[in-house]
């Protein structure tokens, strides 16, 4: 229900106190703040607005209208690592599960300490991850989560691992099984349901379909940005903006991607960094009907904190996705769609990506990445972990997402598989830290409160800042650090 | 029979023979399916629309060369073609999983799934929605 957005239909200037570029997690915290503080603030997004009464009715639809390039992005390297990223007012959080999770305490102390980030602790941070949660009403589903979960709840009390419940960002939840696609009801907690929708009642402006492609500067000072915006029939325009101050908020790749484009470069997109994970699509010897109900809602934390197992979203045309990872050893599968749930090994990646800007075609950033040994001893184990969880939940038939794997029918087959995972189909939705914050300029690019470093009125406000792989989901940790910069950015210019 | 164009054949080797469709029903589907490629490959960065683009080009003349008629045999060349190589075999899944994404996802498919009409799933969840918010205090 995102209202009063506009979209340019010829060339055009236009001025404002701030420019936010990208409405996700970071973006649309910042406009909301800056808004309500009675800042003139025009806030930017690539993608188009869709509101929960608009939403795609499939997950091949939404996959179309709501992902970057349409789900086919991936950063290159031995072993590929696919990507997603969201595209539309709300970004990410348009297609995410809504999961959110505070990093862990030792994590986000340590970072303070290796990047001389100033005012920067767990204890800090907590009132910032309060508000989050206060915002997104992050809770728990109340009613039945549903078989897949159930699964999940069995496994773990037969092997004795331990089983967190997940938070998420809802209000009456009620299971579609379509968050991949934005929630048809409501129900999820997005940014553009929670603080774009209130911040435009304040005075926020919104221009969707527009692309900023270059950042225009003056010495330490950057005066504005132009870009592409199209019209409904998808006719472009050229749009310059000029402003006083500009939070950059693209998200871990297109961030480093405008910067770098823009002529801004050190310590910008050298150091990307995600959350390699694999696949399990599993079969039972009884119906599941993952389909139908919502995505596991629990995680097993037994490995914390370098490997995470979780349950992934299910629709029949993910389903069939994962079939095409292995045609062969799983068509058999097909009629069987309902005894089928699909699970992950997530690792805290400690490999790191680059992000370059590509001339003549800036909407696409060349993105390589490299995994640590570590990561690939991780995913093995990670592999192994869940595949012995799956075969406790019941399984009797198990496909990993590696390229010519036959599937496991026992835990013995398991245990005598030496995995190779350079064969591996990695995947992630956890992109992040390619411009990190911190005092230490050899390493950050950003200083503690996200202002790039050199320069006076330019600041970062997404995942790219987050200085490493927190091992759970950034959504939560997006926001915060992006209400306490903001916070600090009020103080600083009379908020 | 018409003349497939080198996409509509390389989805009709990729869409799978269950369930049962009529002759009209898999007709709308491989054309449905068609247009969702069309669509994904317009949204597809430079780096891996051209590699995919050149393959596409080059499987269907290998189909052609081949002499492959029946599906089955147009199935055994691709599967031959898989095992050559890590391009042929990444261009192969991907294909196979945008065919097999959008072919799931079919409302025909859905049907034949006994699973619920896209609409009414969304206005069933809707009213469930609004109904329970009403009875919050």
């Amino acid at each position: 229900m995102i209202t009063s957005h506009f979209c340019i239909t010829d060339n055009t200037a236009l001025s404002c106190d701030v420019l936010v570029i990208g409405s996700g997690a970071g973006g649309a915290v910042v406009a909301h703040e800056l808004a309500c503080a009675g800042k003139d603030v025009l806030l930017i997004e690539e993608g188009p607005a869709i509101g929960h009464d608009n939403a795609p009715l499939s997950a091949a639809e939404g996959v179309a209208r709501l992902w970057r390039n349409g789900g086919m992005t991936v950063a290159l390297g031995r072993t590929p690592v696919a990507y997603a990223e969201g595209r539309c007012v709300g970004g990410g959080t348009e297609i995410n599960s809504a999961i959110i999770q505070r990093a862990p305490d030792e994590l986000l102390d340590r970072w303070a300490h290796d990047y001389r980030i100033h005012a920067f602790s767990a204890a800090a941070l907590e009132p910032y991850y309060d508000k989050v949660y206060r915002t997104l009403s992050a809770s728990m589903v109340e009613d039945a989560f549903g078989p897949p979960s159930d699964l999940m709840r069995k496994a773990a009390d037969k092997k004795g691992w331990r089983l967190d419940t997940l938070e998420r960002a809802h209000i009456t939840c009620v299971g579609t099984n379509m968050c991949a696609s934005s929630c048809p009801t409501g129900g999820k907690q997005s940014v553009s349901q929670r603080l774009i929708r209130s911040a435009l009642a304040k005075g926020l402006r919104l221009i969707a379909q527009t692309r900023m492609h270059t950042l225009k500067r003056h010495g330490h000072v950057i005066i504005g940005a132009t870009g592409l915006a199209r019209d409904a029939r998808g006719r472009s325009h050229n749009i310059n903006i000029k402003c006083k101050t500009i939070f950059v908020a693209a998200g871990a790749i297109h961030t480093p991607a405008l910067l770098r484009a823009s002529g801004i470069t050190k310590t910008i997109g050298n150091s990307l960094r995600l959350h390699p994970t694999m696949k399990i699509l599993a079969r039972f010897p009884f119906d599941v009907n993952a389909q139908d109900h919502r995505l596991p809602l629990y995680a097993v934390t037994e490995f914390m904190p370098m490997i995470r197992l979780g349950g992934s979203i299910f629709t029949p045309g993910f389903f069939g996705m994962a079939l095409a990872e292995q045609w062969q050893a799983r068509e058999h599968l097909l009629p069987h769609m309902r005894q089928c749930g699909m699970y992950y090994a997530m690792v805290r990646g400690q490999g790191l990506g680059r992000i370059r800007p590509v001339l003549g075609n800036r909407a696409n950033p060349l993105v390589t990445y490299a995994l640590a040994d570590s990561d690939k001893n991780h995913l093995v184990q990670g592999l192994k972990h869940l595949a012995d969880f799956m075969f406790a939940a019941g399984a009797s038939e198990l496909y990993p997402s590696l390229a010519g794997h036959k599937g496991w029918r026992t835990p013995q087959d398991v245990v005598h598989d030496t995995l190779n995972i350079t064969q591996a189909n990695l995947m992630t939705v956890h992109l992040f830290s390619s411009c990190p914050m911190g005092e230490d300029k050899v390493r950050c690019a950003a200083d503690s409160y996200g202002r790039v470093h050199g320069l006076d009125n330019l600041y970062i406000a997404d995942a790219s800042l987050i200085p490493e792989a927190p091992g759970v989901n950034p959504q939560a940790t997006i926001m915060a650090l992006a209400y306490r910069n903001a916070e600090n950015w009020l103080t600083q210019h009379g908020g | 029979m018409p003349l497939l164009t080198p996409q509509a054949r390389l989805i009709k080797i990729f869409m799978p023979s269950w369930p049962e469709l009529s002759d009209d029903a898999y007709q709308k589907i491989l054309s449905d399916v068609a247009a969702f490629l069309k669509i994904e490959f317009t949204l597809t960065p430079w780096f891996i629309a051209l590699p995919m683009a050149l393959l596409q080009i080059l499987f269907s003349t290998v189909l052609t060369l081949s002499g492959a008629r029946s599906q089955a045999e147009q199935q055994r060349v691709i599967t031959h073609w898989e095992r050559c190589g890590v391009p042929f075999q990444a261009f192969i899944r991907l294909y196979r999983s945008l065919t097999l994404l959008a072919y799931m996802e079919h409302p025909l498919i859905r049907e034949k799934l006994d699973l619920p009409d896209y609409q009414a799933h969304q206005e069933n969840f809707r009213a469930k929605r609004h109904a329970l918010l009403n009875h919050m205090p």
